[in-house]
């Protein structure tokens, strides 16, 4: 009648009972201790009563399940998105976040895998139901982590290393993709295991060259880039700005059909306007629409153009608010561009050059050469 | 290989004409359709269609219709071959209990036959055709030059400074352009908006203007006169509207008219309808429509600001609007019918004159520009409803209804009469 | 159902309307989704996979829009029928045209294609169905969603307003403020979905699935025409998709990919647009051809003249089409080293499609000709697509181009050539393949109306239009003015007014389409086996086709392999004398059928897949948190669909109907 677990309830309700009423008899009465204890000895009789009316749960009438249950990792991941969610709380949200995910993820496998292995009697059958239903879900997320996990970390290994050295490292990397890929298409009777093995074994790599990585920090120049807006250093001077300036070279222009190209050549400042045979010193543009100059230039020092948009706010570069005035004279400027290189600037201007004072028409010049000037006639 | 071999005479005989001309029917159907052929061909098109594309009248349009005209007869000519064969095939193989025919599958020679010869013909078409892209692309011989910026839906033309035409300051103009006769001219097109297409049938082809390109069109008249076009890119609602004249000018006529626009402005006489109209057009146009040289009553210049109420930031230049015949985009006629008949009709020799003549009272076409001035978004489509227009962030594209009184717009009409 | 056990003999001669199918009884995928079986009635069509069953709904959506896009048309013609015509407002005149254009070219004329396609591809190659069924269901329903997209714009402050091309940067925000832009460029990359899906589906289906001893060089000239337009369809609809996304940001979250402001150019739109509307054209216009190719041969009694030909042909016109979309942009400045080379292009293709004129004409000469209704509609194709042709000559001559282009001229073409071309070859198809749908024959009286109404409406329509062109009326104008109409009787008045009778007399010959439907499908008298004594695949089975196609699949040893069972050639007069009548044909056929045939099972999933793409396009427009509802439903589409099987496993099956397991798996088991 009364078994293990009866038993072992029954007597722990007993042992309460005595320590319950020893407490209330050699410590103090009314404390906190004597409200615990009772409280434990009042829930341990409920327990030994529950468990004396189902018998110890045993049922002697079924018959005794047969498949045991598989081994499960999901209960050991549930934990440890657990421990991340109430670490989480202390730490910092990111972790209660991806605690969650976890936590979610794997009670949803759980309770699939729990209900898979008692769909039939056929644990084939069983397995495939699981699979079947999970999968469609499970390869293409893991597959979209996977990946990002392996691109993040490659992007970390890119901004901390050099330029010069992400070429080598983009080039050595590439080379080993392709190499191992070859290997696996020649060799198709490879064995699974080693092929799995090769692939793992890479992206640990990078993941790890990502960690590493992200410990180093951006290189030096990104940093500095990072840590600058653009925009704030546009300076219109025949000087080198600092920032403005960098990689100049490397801007191109391919633009076609513009409205003048601006031409810097032994000193002398020229329009090449389409339609017209000879070079300009005079170029129209429409009122209010949005024109495209290019600057070229073939002196053999650094040079940049500088548009003198009116006293008023009469013209703007296109990219409005970012260029800004400079002091009270309002232009915008190309970089500084060395010998052969070109720049395209577009300008809107919106009025037309009657509302300008005629000694200040608008102006295309180059800084830091006098006497020389495009003008731009807005009819 | 042998039933190739015998079908083949088989074939030529087929295709014997003498058989077709035996039959009374066949050549009762070959006289009528030559005769269909000549007047659809010949008498059934409009005379004088303004924009027709086979009437060139400068050396441009010359050079495209000498390489179309023979490209339509070849094509005419394949058309009617295919038709015949076709036709002879319906009627000489129709089913008249003949057996089923041998099953062949083609004769390779025939076949390669039949596409070389086409291909012939278009590599000929070809080099033509490639002689006259490149002549019609030169800019190296060009003697005037002007800027033309489409817009919704009108055209603005301004001539940038050129000594040899006495063109000393720009020149801003919109409705009709006006050029020399026998000049290579060379527009310089562009759009403020969307693409639109500069198109004189009578001197050239069309070429877009697309915003923030330039592209350039050659054009030249052979005689004085007026010379219609039509944007033909689509650019939205009143693109049906958005018509242009060229106006050709003797050059002594031209240097007239350039000195003419280049003239100071005149402010009407004190005390006149007109002087109340120029301070009506203060109060109300100037917000958009510059006319150089008009001054507020403190002295100062009147700069239009459009770019300020217009989406696409213009406004067409009245200054000298009635050295025009046209407004609106050139959707109205700033004469009466009769005295623009007068001078669309003129002789050569005299269009110079009575087209700078202009437009006097006399010969103003009130009703229309009255109904443009009480609410031109009703005569012309735009969408001038600030209400609707969200995404400009309240802008106009076109012109309002500016809710003038009648009184307001006696003065004004007197006022633009004066804008000479 | 997924498994047919072997017809009853004789099923062959007494067409069945809805095949007999064993009981089943579906079991519930675990547990929870239980999948489609009903064979009659409104599911039975929702959630087919027969390709048969959604061609034909391919064809009805089609038909549907052509209806549509044609009183689009009407409306134009009225409008224009006078000067300063007053039927139609600028607005609604230049929305009208817009959706005319994309109607007639998105969703009549390529769905239909890909209606008969759908139906003919695989019976003509000996197949049983498309390597993909439930992707070509979820083609047809992305392409009806798409369309509903497009038209739902009418209802919500007005449909796009840009053109078909719709050039930018007139399609953005600020100058065309209504959503009917957005509408059509989100309908169009849903519709989009229909011709990749279905491009890869018949490509894999054609180059996997044909009859045994069927080689390339033997499948008939339709399904050849159909893969060439497939791999068109693969390389072009991801350049339009890609454009139309482009301009879906632009209007939707203000991206400024066609903004000069911000340093963009406006001639991208243009490149990305002709380089699917050139292939597009081709797209348009090959499976007509194949129709016709098809069509004149069976009743000239002759093979096709020159088939290797018209199979190279079409192949080098799939080639050369890529190359030649500049030709759009003759006047758009693109330089004279462009224009100049492109202008040569275009003249080079028009050597390939002049050898398909040729060998149409020359598959008449020396036959024996028999003008049904198909058939005159095959000859007006010719005749009208050679004049299309011809005026197409002279706009790649790039300077008399300019002079043409965006005028009425262009409008004749190219309605010469989709009119005269397309619509003819697909009317010639609908009187051709008829009774092989429908299994009843559609009237031939009623067609000779159909087809001279036709032909004289759409001469008189269209053939003024040259002369309007040549005179100078631009395309696109809502309203033309009798100051530029010249003089004269003959004056562009007369003309513009004879446009617009003949597309009422056009409408007329369209009307008598459908009546003609109705008549036959009133009509009680069924049609004979092989009524046009055919000569391809398709024509040897039963009218309309069992769900299966073929009750056991024939071994091919020629082209023509239908007419050659039932015709040898006399050797001494190389006539040909009957052998077979196609009822022997068939029963032999029969004697041979396969016992036990697995065919794909109809879903749920690709209609519901197909039903959250409008739910997200709505929700870019007006909402976001619709579009991510929408997005959820295509989710919930896309995991039931992984998880489902295409073909329904035999444990889904009456025990009783699973004795046999010798049976013939056709490959759609995938997809």
């Amino acid at each position: 009648m009364f078994k293990v677990g009866s038993k072992l309830f029954l007597g722990t309700t007993g042992f309460a009972a005595v320590n319950l009423v020893a407490y209330l008899i050699f410590v103090e009465r009314l404390a906190i201790g004597g409200v615990a204890l009772s409280m434990l000895f009042a829930a341990l009789i409920g327990v030994s009563a529950a468990v004396l009316m189902i018998n110890d749960g045993d049922d002697e009438t079924q018959p005794r399940d047969t498949a045991l249950t598989r081994a499960s990792m999901w209960p050991l991941i549930a934990a440890v998105g657990l421990v991340l969610l109430v670490l989480g709380l202390v730490v910092s949200q990111l972790y209660f976040i991806f605690g969650g995910i976890v936590l979610v993820a794997a009670l949803a496998e759980w309770m699939v895998q729990a209900w898979s292995e008692t769909a039939s009697d056929d644990p084939a059958h069983n397995e495939f139901a699981r699979r079947r239903l999970l999968h469609p879900i499970e390869f293409p997320v893991i597959a979209t982590l996977g990946l990002g996990v392996v691109i993040f970390s490659f992007s970390r290994i890119m901004l901390a290393i050099s330029k010069n050295a992400g070429t080598v490292a983009f080039m050595v990397l590439s080379a080993l993709v392709l190499a191992v890929g070859s290997m696996f298409a020649i060799r198709p009777a490879l064995k699974p295991a080693l092929v799995s093995g090769i692939c793992v074994i890479g992206a640990v790599g990078i993941v790890a060259g990502g960690i590493a990585g992200t410990g180093a920090g951006l290189r030096p120049q990104l940093a500095e880039a990072a840590a600058e807006d653009h925009f704030s250093h546009r300076e219109c001077g025949p000087e080198k700005a600092k920032y403005f300036d960098k990689k100049a070279m490397k801007t191109l222009s391919l633009r076609s059909n513009v409205a003048a190209v601006i031409e810097l050549r032994d000193g002398k400042l020229t329009a090449d306007v389409y339609g017209f045979t000879r070079p300009q010193q005079q170029v129209s543009v429409p009122r209010a629409n949005p024109v495209t100059f290019i600057f070229r230039n073939f002196d053999s020092a650094e040079r940049r153009m500088v548009a003198y948009l009116g006293t008023a706010a009469a013209a703007m570069p296109v990219d409005g608010e970012m260029a800004g005035k400079h002091g009270d004279t309002n232009e915008t400027c190309t970089q500084l561009i060395p010998q052969g290189a070109e720049q395209a600037l577009t300008i809107t201007y919106n009025k037309p050059s009657i509302a300008q004072d005629n000694d200040k028409p608008f102006t295309l010049t180059v800084a830091g050469l006098e006497g020389q000037a495009i003008e731009v006639v807005v009819p | 290989m042998n039933h190739r071999r015998s079908t083949e005479p088989h074939v030529t005989r087929r295709f014997s004409l003498s058989r077709m001309r035996r039959t009374p029917l066949s050549r009762a159907m070959v006289r009528a359709t030559t005769a269909v052929g000549a007047v659809v061909g010949l008498g059934s098109c409009a005379t004088n269609a303004a924009q027709d594309t086979w009437q060139p009248k400068g050396p441009n349009a010359k050079m495209i219709d000498d390489l179309q005209q023979p490209i339509f007869a070849v094509a005419g000519i394949i058309g009617i071959i295919v038709f015949a064969a076709v036709s002879y095939a319906i009627w000489r193989f129709k089913d008249r209990g003949q057996p089923i025919p041998e099953q062949t599958h083609g004769k390779p020679a025939l076949e390669i036959t039949l596409t070389v010869i086409p291909a012939l013909i278009l590599a000929v078409v070809g080099v033509f055709t490639f002689r006259v892209i490149f002549d019609l692309a030169k800019t190296d011989d060009t003697e005037l030059v002007i800027n033309v910026t489409g817009q919704q839906w009108w055209w603005e033309y301004d001539y940038p400074a050129q000594n040899e035409w006495g063109i000393t300051q720009p020149i801003i103009t919109s409705g009709q352009l006006v050029m020399p006769v026998g000049t290579k001219v060379l527009l310089r097109e562009t759009s403020r908006d969307v693409i639109h297409s500069y198109w004189i049938p009578a001197l050239n082809g069309k070429r877009d203007a697309v915003p923030g390109r330039i592209h350039t069109l050659r054009l030249e008249a052979d005689e004085p006169g007026i010379y219609a076009g039509q944007c033909t890119e689509f650019c939205g609602l009143s693109h049906a509207n958005m018509r242009m004249e060229a106006v050709a000018l003797s050059k002594e006529d031209f240097a007239t008219w350039v000195a003419n626009q280049q003239a100071a402005y005149q402010s009407p006489a004190e005390g006149t309808l007109a002087k109340e109209g120029e301070s009506v057009f203060l109060n109300q146009c100037v917000r958009c429509h510059q006319v150089d040289g008009l001054k507020r009553p403190d002295g100062s210049l009147a700069i239009a600001a459009p770019d300020e109420n217009v989406w696409s930031g213009a406004a067409p230049n009245l200054t000298n609007l009635m050295t025009r015949n046209t407004f609106a985009g050139a959707m109205f006629d700033l004469l009466r019918d009769a005295c623009r008949d007068d001078v669309w009709n003129a002789e050569s020799a005299e269009f110079g004159a009575k087209y700078l003549a202009g437009v006097d009272e006399a010969c103003l076409n009130v009703n229309d520009l009255r109904a443009w001035l009480r609410n031109a978004p009703e005569v012309k489509p735009m969408y001038a409803n600030p209400a609707l227009l969200a995404d400009t962030n309240g802008k106009y594209r076109g012109m309002p209804n500016l809710g003038l009184s009648e009184s307001d717009i006696d003065k004004l009409v007197a006022y633009l009469l004066t804008l000479k | 159902m997924a498994i047919i056990e072997r017809p009853a003999p004789g099923t062959t001669l007494v067409p069945a309307l809805a095949p007999s199918a064993p009981a089943i009884t579906p079991a519930r995928t675990f547990g929870a989704l239980r999948r489609p079986v009903a064979t009659t009635g409104w599911k039975s069509w929702l959630f087919t996979v027969d390709h048969k069953k959604l061609g034909l709904m391919y064809g009805a959506t089609a038909l549907f829009f052509f209806i549509i896009g044609g009183l689009e048309a009407v409306l134009i013609r009225l409008q224009l029928a006078a000067p300063e015509g007053k039927v139609l407002n600028a607005d609604l005149y230049n929305q009208m045209f817009t959706m005319h254009a994309t109607t007639m070219v998105f969703l009549f004329v390529m769905p239909m294609a890909a209606g008969f396609a759908n139906y003919f591809l695989p019976l003509q190659i000996g197949a049983r169905d498309v390597a993909f069924p439930r992707i070509n269901a979820f083609g047809f329903w992305c392409l009806l969603a798409g369309g509903i997209v497009v038209n739902l714009a009418w209802f919500f402050g007005g449909a796009a307003d840009g053109g078909w091309f719709m050039y930018a940067p007139n399609s953005g925000p600020v100058f065309s403020p209504s959503h009917g832009v957005d509408f059509w460029a989100l309908g169009l990359q849903i519709a989009g979905i229909a011709s990749l899906t279905g491009a890869i589906n018949l490509i894999v289906t054609v180059l996997n699935m044909r009859a045994p001893g069927m080689t390339l060089m033997k499948m008939p000239i339709f399904t050849w025409m159909i893969t060439v337009v497939q791999f068109l369809l693969l390389f072009a609809v991801p350049v339009i998709t890609v454009a139309l996304f482009l301009l879906t940001f632009q209007r939707s979250f203000d991206a400024k990919f066609f903004d000069v402001a911000a340093g963009a150019d406006p001639l991208l739109w243009q490149h990305l647009f002709w380089i699917f509307g050139h292939p597009e054209v081709y797209i348009l216009v090959l499976p007509s051809f194949g129709i016709i190719s098809e069509v004149l041969p069976v009743f000239s009694r002759k093979p096709l003249f020159g088939y290797p030909f018209v199979v190279f042909s079409g192949a080098a016109i799939g080639f050369v089409g890529w190359g030649v979309w500049a030709h759009h942009m003759f006047a758009s400045g693109l330089g004279p080293v462009s224009v100049a080379v492109f202008s040569l292009a275009t003249m080079a293709i028009a050597v390939p499609t002049g050898v398909k004129i040729i060998n149409w004409t020359l598959t008449m000469w020396g036959g024996k000709l028999v003008f049904t209704t198909a058939m005159k509609f095959a000859v007006g194709l010719i005749i009208l697509f050679t004049i299309g042709g011809l005026s197409g000559v002279t706009h790649s001559v790039a300077p008399s181009d300019t002079q043409q282009t965006d005028t009425y001229y262009i409008v004749a073409h190219f309605h010469y050539v989709l009119f005269g071309g397309a619509i003819f070859g697909i009317f010639s198809g609908f009187y051709y393949w008829w009774p092989k749908m429908f299994g009843k024959m559609l009237n031939e009286r009623l067609g000779s109306w159909n087809f001279w109404l036709m032909v004289i409406g759409m001469n008189l329509t269209f053939g003024p239009m040259h002369i309007l062109g040549l005179q100078g009326q631009p395309r696109r104008m809502y309203q033309w003015t009798e100051a530029r109409a010249g003089e004269g009787f003959f004056n562009l008045g007369f003309w513009n007014l004879i446009a617009s009778i003949g597309s009422i007399i056009l409408t007329l010959g369209v009307l008598f389409f459908l009546i003609n439907i109705v008549v036959t499908a009133r009509s009680k008298v069924r049609a004979p086996l092989d009524p046009w004594n055919a000569r391809s695949l398709e024509w040897m089975t039963s009218n309309p086709p069992k769900e299966h196609n073929f009750d056991s699949i024939p071994h091919v040893n020629h082209l023509d392999e239908f007419f050659h069972r039932k015709y040898e050639e006399d050797p001494t007069t190389h006539t040909m004398r009957e052998v077979a009548t196609a009822e022997q044909v068939l029963a032999e056929l029969e004697k041979n059928a396969d016992a036990h045939i697995h065919m794909p099972s109809p879903s749920y999933w690709p209609i519901v897949l197909a039903a959250g793409m409008p739910v997200v396009a709505l929700g870019v427009i007006y909402s976001i948190p619709v579009a991510i509802v929408g997005g959820l439903i295509m989710l919930y589409a896309i995991y039931g669909w992984a998880l489902e099987p295409a073909t329904a496993p035999a444990i889904d099956h009456d025990e009783s109907s699973s004795n046999g397991h010798n049976g013939h798996a056709v490959g759609a088991s995938h997809g």
